[in-house]
């Protein structure tokens, strides 16, 4: 049985360590330009975390609404999902990459690879894949609409007038940014 | 009764629209193949004639437009050459008699339904040009439209006679020698041929037109005529002339306004076919206008208001929209699933500006919720150039794909004045409902009936009062 004492003693270093873990993970974010408005991801509030994850793995604009969805259907076909987040977490914290090209070669465990994956996967697509549901999170918000959207327009939205499905043709040399 | 004259454009069916605009371009063509009436020709279209003298499928200026009024239908005239139908034995004394003052070769009074109030500002030469084009250069139609027949006592046509006598004007377009030749001609033209008060004037209580109000915005019945003061938070102060140009031209300008109802069958018979001078002129004129402020719209212009937000992803998950098992959508599945496939899921229109963005958008932002109503009741349908300006209604017509209820599209504007223009804006599904059946009805038909009821009472008891005297005396 442990003393009351060293319980405390490991309590205060696992807080050190958490904090000094965050403090890296925020000049990390800060330096590359990810960081969340809000500030480091906070200990208690997991969604922070899964922002953070996809910060890395996803280099465009997240909105973090969309990101509480995801997170949320993630939680609920995924076992023990925030306990993957805080690894890919602590990796990305041990490895500081550069990119996503960088950091998906450094996840050698195949799980967490296929966590990464999927999380790439639920931006882009809008959809959580669970063995028995699937997650419909959004259609508008699906990056994978945004890499065309200086030509097309999202399927079943208007481009212009009725039957003005022919315009000019845009220049593919300049790639949308979102 | 003269509420009919205020409800006039709001009367119109939108597809008239589009057979008119082609009557005009026929009608000019005509007009501009004798060079004699070229100016008559450019006046009828300023005055904006085809609008109402010409039906739906009908033959220009034969008359037989159905205007629906709180008093009861109204029929247009046959105003083309033909002796027997139509205005062919008027003199040019006649015809001036007629636009200017309101009254027929047979002396009836018309209704005011004809804005000859305005008219009555035309100079004597654009009457005599506009008489020798209805004369020379319109094709006779021997047809008579169904007659105008209102209820008791609208019918007696010579009661116009104490308002005329009250509210007719009988002057000339003065101009001020002080300003400019085009800030005149800007003046001649939005108070006479283009009549612009006939709409966007309030009115008194027997719906004259109030001059200290001139130009304040008013409603005409499902639509609402806006302030084009030169107010900059009510009005459209903030404009440029060149805006007003555009507008008046297209009736579309990304990010202000689009024009809908009785403004774009006006832009479509009438304002695009102005000159560039006379579009400057009006837009010079309407600057100068005396401002006129709505203490509702606060320090907010109706033209600034909203931003891009997007609902989606909150109406957006596991069970999709449906509407036909579900009666009881909020405005944001409604929104998503009848406005935002045209507008986009963030309203801000399409890319080409062909549909426009219900943010910074006059009809958004207006401290009332009639136009707005109107346009998803109603859709527009505005042809400007060849051009079509097309929204289907959605509930306004028994034709229409999409059919809202009154408590759904209370719902739907409620959310788009919410999220993307002044939120303070009330709306119930029994506005929806009074739009939908043609706005207010008027109280005057009642109170005239009270007021002639009262009257012979009163003459009556006297009558037997006086008698009953005679006898005992």
């Amino acid at each position: 049985m442990r003393s009351p004492c060293t319980k405390l003693k490991i309590n205060r270093r696992r807080l050190l360590l958490g904090m000094s873990a965050l403090a890296t993970a925020a000049s990390f974010a800060q330096s590359r330009g990810l960081a969340e408005s809000s500030g480091p991801p906070s200990l208690t509030d997991p969604v922070s975390h899964f922002m953070f994850v996809s910060r890395v793995l996803v280099p465009h604009e997240l909105d973090r609404s969309v990101g509480h969805r995801i997170h949320g259907a993630f939680s609920d076909v995924e076992e023990d999902f925030d306990n993957k987040i805080k690894e890919l977490q602590d990796l990305i914290i041990k490895t500081s990459p550069v990119d996503v090209e960088h950091f998906m070669p450094t996840l050698t465990d195949i799980k967490q690879k296929n966590t990464a994956m999927k999380i790439i996967s639920a931006w882009y697509s809008g959809v959580v894949n669970g063995k028995s549901k699937d997650h419909t999170i959004g259609f508008e918000s699906s990056l994978m609409y945004k890499v065309t959207n200086d030509v097309m327009t999202i399927p079943s939205y208007a481009k212009s007038a009725p039957n003005g499905w022919n315009s000019t043709a845009v220049s593919l040399l300049n790639m949308p940014s979102f | 009764m003269v509420n009919l004259m205020h409800r006039r454009l709001s009367a119109k069916l939108s597809f008239l629209a589009a057979f008119s605009g082609a009557v005009f371009l026929c009608s000019s063509a005509s007009a501009r193949s004798e060079g004699a009436t070229d100016q008559g020709a450019y006046i009828a279209v300023t005055s904006d004639c085809v609008a109402c003298h010409t039906a739906p499928g009908g033959k220009p200026f034969a008359g037989g437009l159905a205007l629906k009024t709180p008093l009861g239908t109204m029929y247009s005239t046959n105003i083309t050459p033909s002796t027997t139908f139509g205005i062919g034995d008027y003199t040019e004394a006649d015809f001036s008699r007629a636009v200017r003052k309101g009254i027929r070769k047979d002396g009836n009074n018309l209704y005011p339904a004809m804005p000859y109030t305005a008219y009555s500002k035309m100079t004597d030469r654009d009457l005599h040009d506009l008489y020798v084009y209805f004369m020379k250069s319109v094709r006779p139609v021997e047809s008579t439209p169904p007659k105008t027949s209102l209820p008791f006592p609208m019918n007696i046509r010579s009661s116009m006679m104490f308002w005329n006598i009250l509210f007719r004007n009988d002057r000339l377009f003065q101009p001020d020698l002080s300003r400019s030749e085009e800030w005149n001609r800007g003046a001649y033209l939005v108070q006479g041929p283009a009549h612009c008060g006939t709409c966007h004037t309030p009115r008194g209580f027997l719906m004259q037109e109030k001059p200290s109000e001139s130009l304040g915005g008013a409603s005409l019945g499902s639509w609402y005529a806006p302030n084009i003061t030169s107010d900059k938070i009510s009005g459209i102060g903030s404009w440029s002339p060149e805006n007003i140009k555009t507008y008046l031209k297209s009736g579309h300008i990304d990010g202000l306004a689009q024009a809908a109802g009785g403004m774009g069958e006006a832009v479509e018979h009438s304002f695009q076919h102005f000159t560039n001078d006379d579009l400057q002129a009006v837009a010079t004129y309407l600057a100068s206008v005396k401002p006129v402020r709505d203490p509702e719209d606060g320090n907010t212009s109706r033209f600034t208001l909203g931003r891009a937000i997007s609902s989606a992803d909150r109406v957006r998950g596991d069970q999709p929209i449906r509407s036909e098992d579900n009666s009881n959508m909020t405005g944001a599945e409604l929104f998503m699933g009848n406005c935002a496939s045209c507008h986009n899921f963030k309203a801000e229109g399409s890319r080409d500006g062909y549909y426009p963005s219900l943010w910074h958008n006059s009809v958004t932002g207006a401290s009332n919720a009639d136009n707005l109503i109107a346009t998803i009741l109603f859709g527009v349908d505005r042809h400007v150039s060849g051009v079509e300006a097309f929204m289907p209604g959605f509930g306004g017509r028994k034709s229409d794909a999409a059919q809202l209820n009154d408590e759904e599209i209370a719902k739907l504007t409620k959310y788009v004045l919410d999220t993307y223009g002044r939120p303070q804006v009330s709306v119930s599904g029994a506005e929806v409902k009074l739009i939908r059946e043609g706005g207010a009805k008027s109280p005057l038909l009642a109170l005239t009936r009270f007021g002639m009821a009262g009257s012979m009472t009163i003459i009556t008891l006297a009558c037997i009062y006086g008698v009953f005297r005679r006898i005992r005396a």
